[in-house]
């Protein structure tokens, strides 16, 4: 008997194996690329439209250049004003590659209402925006060792600020700081900076979360984010508080949702509502506070 | 509706006026050794080629019509018939004691009895489950578990791997009423789901009903488990136990009083805890079980029982930075019955049942304690009768009342500088919910000629709460047409209503499912389900076979919306959505219950689908549980004297699940988003690899003494998931935020995983 239960034993240890995942290959399933539209009108800033083809989820076409859509038409007008938006790149300097967008040269003006046209194949595609929200006030910025969201426990920066009575705003956080090749992605695995040496380099970081005022109409409000990318001590950084349109918030929103359950398979998924009439996309407006430096703690 | 309760009640009348020179013969039917009710056995009458069965406390009542003499068997699955010949021309009462079967016995037994209620009973739908059977296959870690038996049956899904909840014909597993000795079992399971709370040496028999509901059983859309304690031996004492990898159990049972009264008590707790202190540091968990019963007999005429179970799971983790996360959850029952015989042909059982179920989560973080706590506490009384005016009718008829308490609580304070951690006292301090439910059924088993049978009920249920009241009319009507002696043809039709939900959290398996009551915002569940099947026997009973066909509509199904985090609901209710359902299919079910070799094949093809309009755009999808093919293999030889063979095969397709089917570069702040957002078209668009394992085990079998007394001892050698096979458990997706490549990751649960467990039995 002894030995029956030393043979099974053995036998058996053998057989397993300890390891619970693996990476799988997905047969995808056909997929129809659509037009994706992304402008939020900043007013006092000229019109940045990004308009690119959706692929296929796995597909291996990755980069902007890949998706960039350049002969299409892109027009913003507002009255007898009309903008035409032309095909532009900018360096990205964290990730060392272009980024491809359209471009206009009218400053968008606050009270103004503008509508989106873009032909693409002899498809138009139509929005229509107003830029109504007032321009935030952010009182002060500070900053937390601790705190804790559905991620886990970080640091974050805390934005103390004022609702705007007698409006529906939806808040988001924006920081702009200049940094050097060390700075990493907050979970300190992602860089490609080299390209960029011994020199200084800008990001502009924008919150994923948006805040709506309900039921705080014109009292104070404040809300923690994590940074996105690390930062060294004292490092200085311009902090903004940027207020959007309701249905832009529901996009941005949806996104935020969509992206933890994409990762996270205990969250129900989130299917995008497009704000643009048989695309992929969203076109509204945004205003954005005065800046208020904010000094990393030593 | 009207019309079909009129009808239900003409028939009834009509038939019970139709009485001859009639006798009446009743009784109980025990096991001979243990004094055990023999639940379900057959009376069959050979006069009349009719016949009844035993029920749940082992009572018959059968009438005659008058003859010089009367030819009864009683019989039942794994027991020697017994075949008497009484005069028939009296009223009389009989108790039989029913002797085991030695395994060589099996095939000539099997022969000489009928064996056949799956053909000639006119309820369908209905599986007993083998606890012989049961007994000897191969589980997880050595544990005999009867939910992971229920899996294996046909028109069962089993949930994700390492669970045991389990989803009938398209029904969530909310939809399912687990009950042990008539008290509801809300969270059957243990931690993870790897066990259920169920210890297999206190059961006496499990039933699992999945459609043609007779009217007693309500509450539930789907299936009803029935699971019934052992009453306890009421000749000698004997003692049962195993001992496990994780956990040993022990089970004592013995007289009160001989032949009047006995008792069982039952145990199980794990060691997990004990075993793994060495090796893993901040992590405790303990669970334990506890079933206990007694009964005696008053009068002839008067039999009282009380049953209870507890079960609880403690599990906690103290990670980084003071984090400390604790889980406490745990069902208990009791239940006094009394069983009153008020002549031979009214039989009446009246139940006090209280049940509860808790479930608290509590976190210490960065110098604040924070407690989530949910219960529910039912009170339940009910009376049932089962009358048998002649051998044309079974009559059973009802009442009974629930109040479930809820009592769901939150609450967060910070620790004081002393540093000890305030106590929340849940109980006094969570806002209850009180909601009653009052039924009303009657049921009538006709048999309206030689080949055809009708079982026809109504049930009555009424829900009110200070707000709001729901009742609704049951109808259940089932039928049997007898084809010829091995075959018969049945039809059911019911409509159920069910006033919980079970918020469902599909994916996990952590005990973090919360039940809400019906409410003006949370409408009543619904089914209406209609089935057909065709029973056919083999060999004189030795193979048994069925195929059954069923569509199930469903309504006021409930889901959460889209992008729901469990851990961030403060108001369940807002984050839901209603929808509505539909499933149907067909299931296959040949079994060998006798003879060296026996077992069974299972196989189910279905489809089901739901429709809400919050979710996929309105568009019709996938049920998350939907696998158009679910087969199970089960089969046990006795290889000799001393050593057993056993083994399960499962195979179903993957369950569904979403995947965006598009990308999309983000423009703005992409790097906080990985540079890409989702394009999802529809839900449950994809589905995991599909699932399949053979689990085997080897049961050495051996009459040992010890201090001069024998005892019968085995080994139990078993391997779950033989070949290893990597099951897929959930399919997570990364992005590389470089290349902003997807990634799909699979993870599977458990591997092959031995075991060794010994079992013993004075």
């Amino acid at each position: 008997m002894k030995k029956v239960i030393l043979i099974f034993l053995v036998t058996l240890i053998g057989f397993m194996d300890f390891s619970c995942e693996k990476v799988i290959t997905i047969k995808e399933k056909p997929y129809q690329d659509q037009l994706s539209i992304e402008c939020l009108l900043v007013p006092g800033q000229v019109p940045k439209l990004f308009l690119n083809k959706s692929v296929a989820y796995f597909s291996s076409k990755t980069s902007s250049a890949d998706l960039f859509i350049t002969d299409a038409t892109v027009k913003i007008s507002s009255g007898n004003e009309t903008d035409i938006l032309k095909p532009s790149s900018e360096r990205n300097p964290f990730l060392c590659q272009e980024e491809f967008f359209y471009l206009g040269k009218i400053p968008a003006v606050f009270g103004k209402t503008y509508k989106l046209e873009v032909v693409y194949q002899g498809t138009t595609y139509t929005a229509e925006t107003t830029i109504n929200q007032s321009k935030p006030k952010l009182n002060t910025v500070d900053y937390t060792q601790k705190f804790n969201d559905v991620y886990g426990e970080h640091e974050g920066i805390i934005l103390n600020f004022n609702d705007t009575q007698n409006e529906e705003n939806n808040y988001r956080f924006q920081m702009i700081r200049q940094v050097d090749s060390t700075v990493r992605t907050a979970n300190n695995k992602v860089y490609r900076t080299e390209c960029n040496g011994a020199n200084k380099f800008t990001i502009n970081e924008v919150g994923r979360s948006v805040y709506n005022d309900q039921n705080k109409n014109g009292l104070p409000m404040s809300f923690v984010i994590e940074p996105a990318y690390t930062h060294t001590n004292g490092q200085v950084a311009k902090v903004y508080l940027q207020t959007m349109d309701s249905k832009s918030a529901a996009f941005f929103d949806a996104l935020d949702r969509q992206k933890l359950a994409t990762y996270n398979p205990f969250v129900e998924p989130v299917f995008l509502k497009s704000q643009i009439a048989g695309c992929i996309g969203v076109f509204g407006s945004l205003n954005i506070s005065e800046p208020i430096e904010f000094i990393f703690p030593e | 509706m009207k019309h079909s309760i009129k009808i239900i009640f003409i028939l009834a009348i009509i038939s019970l006026s139709v009485s001859a020179q009639n006798y009446t013969l009743s009784g109980y039917i025990k096991d001979a050794k243990s004094g055990e009710a023999v639940i379900g056995s057959s009376i069959f009458l050979t006069n009349t080629k009719s016949g009844t069965s035993a029920n749940t406390y082992g009572f018959y009542s059968v009438t005659f019509k008058a003859s010089d003499t009367l030819g009864v068997v009683f019989s039942s699955l794994g027991y020697q018939p017994q075949i008497k010949k009484l005069s028939g021309r009296q009223n009389q009462s009989l108790n039989i004691d029913l002797l085991e079967n030695s395994s060589n016995l099996q095939e000539v037994v099997v022969k000489a009895s009928r064996n056949d209620d799956n053909v000639q009973k006119t309820q369908m739908g209905v599986i007993d489950v083998p606890m012989k059977l049961a007994n000897s296959l191969p589980v997880v870690l050595g544990e005999r578990d009867i939910m992971k038996i229920i899996q294996l049956l046909p028109g069962v899904q089993a949930g994700n791997e390492g669970t045991t909840g389990f989803y009938v014909r398209g029904g969530n597993s909310d939809q399912n009423l687990v009950q042990l000795d008539e008290a509801t079992v809300y969270n059957p399971n243990h931690l993870f789901g790897l066990f259920s709370t169920f210890n297999s040496n206190a059961l006496n028999r499990v039933t699992l009903i999945k459609g043609g509901f007779p009217a007693q059983y309500g509450g539930r859309l789907s299936s009803v488990l029935d699971i019934t304690m052992k009453e306890g031996n009421n000749k000698k004492v004997a003692v049962q136990g195993g001992i496990g990898l994780i956990s040993s159990n022990i089970t004592v049972e013995g007289p009160i009083k001989k032949e009047k009264g006995s008792f069982i008590i039952s145990g199980r707790r794990t060691y997990i805890d004990l075993l793994a202190k060495p090796f893993v540091k901040g992590i405790g968990y303990t669970f334990y079980d506890l079933n206990a019963k007694i009964n005696y007999q008053i009068t002839p005429k008067d039999k009282l029982f009380l049953s209870g179970f507890y079960g609880n799971d403690n599990a906690n983790y103290t990670g980084a930075s003071s984090l400390n996360y604790g889980i406490n959850f745990g069902n208990s029952t009791a239940t006094l019955r009394w069983n009153h015989l008020f002549n031979q042909k009214l039989f009446a059982n009246t139940s006090f049942i209280i049940n509860n179920y808790h479930l608290g989560l509590s976190t210490i973080q960065s110098g604040y304690v924070a407690q989530l706590y949910s219960s529910i506490k039912d009170i339940n009384a009910k009376t049932d009768f089962e009358f048998y005016p002649n051998q044309n009718h079974n009559v059973r008829f009802g009442v009974n009342f629930s109040t479930h308490t809820f009592a769901p609580f939150s609450a967060s304070i910070k620790i004081p500088k002393s540093g000890k951690v305030p106590k929340f006292n849940p109980d006094s301090l969570a806002i209850k919910t009180i909601i009653n439910e009052l039924a009303f059924y009657f049921n009538d088993e006709i048999k309206l000629s030689s080949n055809i049978s009708l079982n026809a009920g109504l049930r009555v249920p009424y829900f009110y709460t200070k707000d709001i009241s729901y009742k609704y009319l049951e109808p259940r009507i089932s039928t049997k047409i007898n084809l010829n002696q091995e075959t018969s043809l049945k039809l059911s039709y019911t409509v159920m209503n069910q006033f919980l939900h079970l918020i469902p959290n599909s994916t996990a398996s952590l005990p973090t499912d919360i039940w809400i009551p019906a409410s003006k915002a949370t409408a009543p569940q619904q089914s209406k389900q209609i089935s057909l099947g065709i029973f056919k026997n083999f060999k004189e009973n030795t193979y048994k076979t069925s195929f059954e066909v069923y569509y199930k509509d469903m309504k006021n199904q409930a889901l959460f919306k889209e992008g729901t985090l469990l851990t961030q609901v403060s108001v369940i209710e807002n984050n839901l959505t209603f929808g509505k359902g539909y499933s149907y299919g067909a299931e296959l079910f040949i079994e060998k219950n006798s003879g060296k070799f026996n077992g069974w094949l299972a196989y189910t093809l279905s489809w089901t689908n739901q429709t809400f309009k919050d979710l996929n755009f309105g568009k019709e999808f996938p049920f998350a549980y939907d696998r158009r093919h679910n087969l199970s293999i089960v089969g046990n030889y006795d290889l000799s004297k001393h050593w057993m063979l056993s083994g399960a095969f499962v195979f179903n397709t993957g369950r569904p699940y979403t995947l965006p089917v598009g990308r999309v570069d983000v423009g703005n702040g992409g790097t906080l988003y990985n540079g890409t957002y989702a394009d999802y078209t529809e839900r449950n668009n994809y589905r995991l690899n599909s699932f399949h394992r053979l689990d085997v085990s080897a049961i050495y079998k051996k009459t040992r003494q010890l201090f001069h007394k024998s005892y019968e001892s085995e080994w139990v050698f078993s391997v779950y998931n033989l070949y290893s096979r990597r099951n897929p458990y959930f399919v997570y997706l990364s992005t590389d935020e470089i290349t902003k490549t997807p990634v799909a990751t699979q993870v599977s649960l458990l591997p092959a995983v031995p075991s060794v467990s010994y079992n013993f039995k004075f």
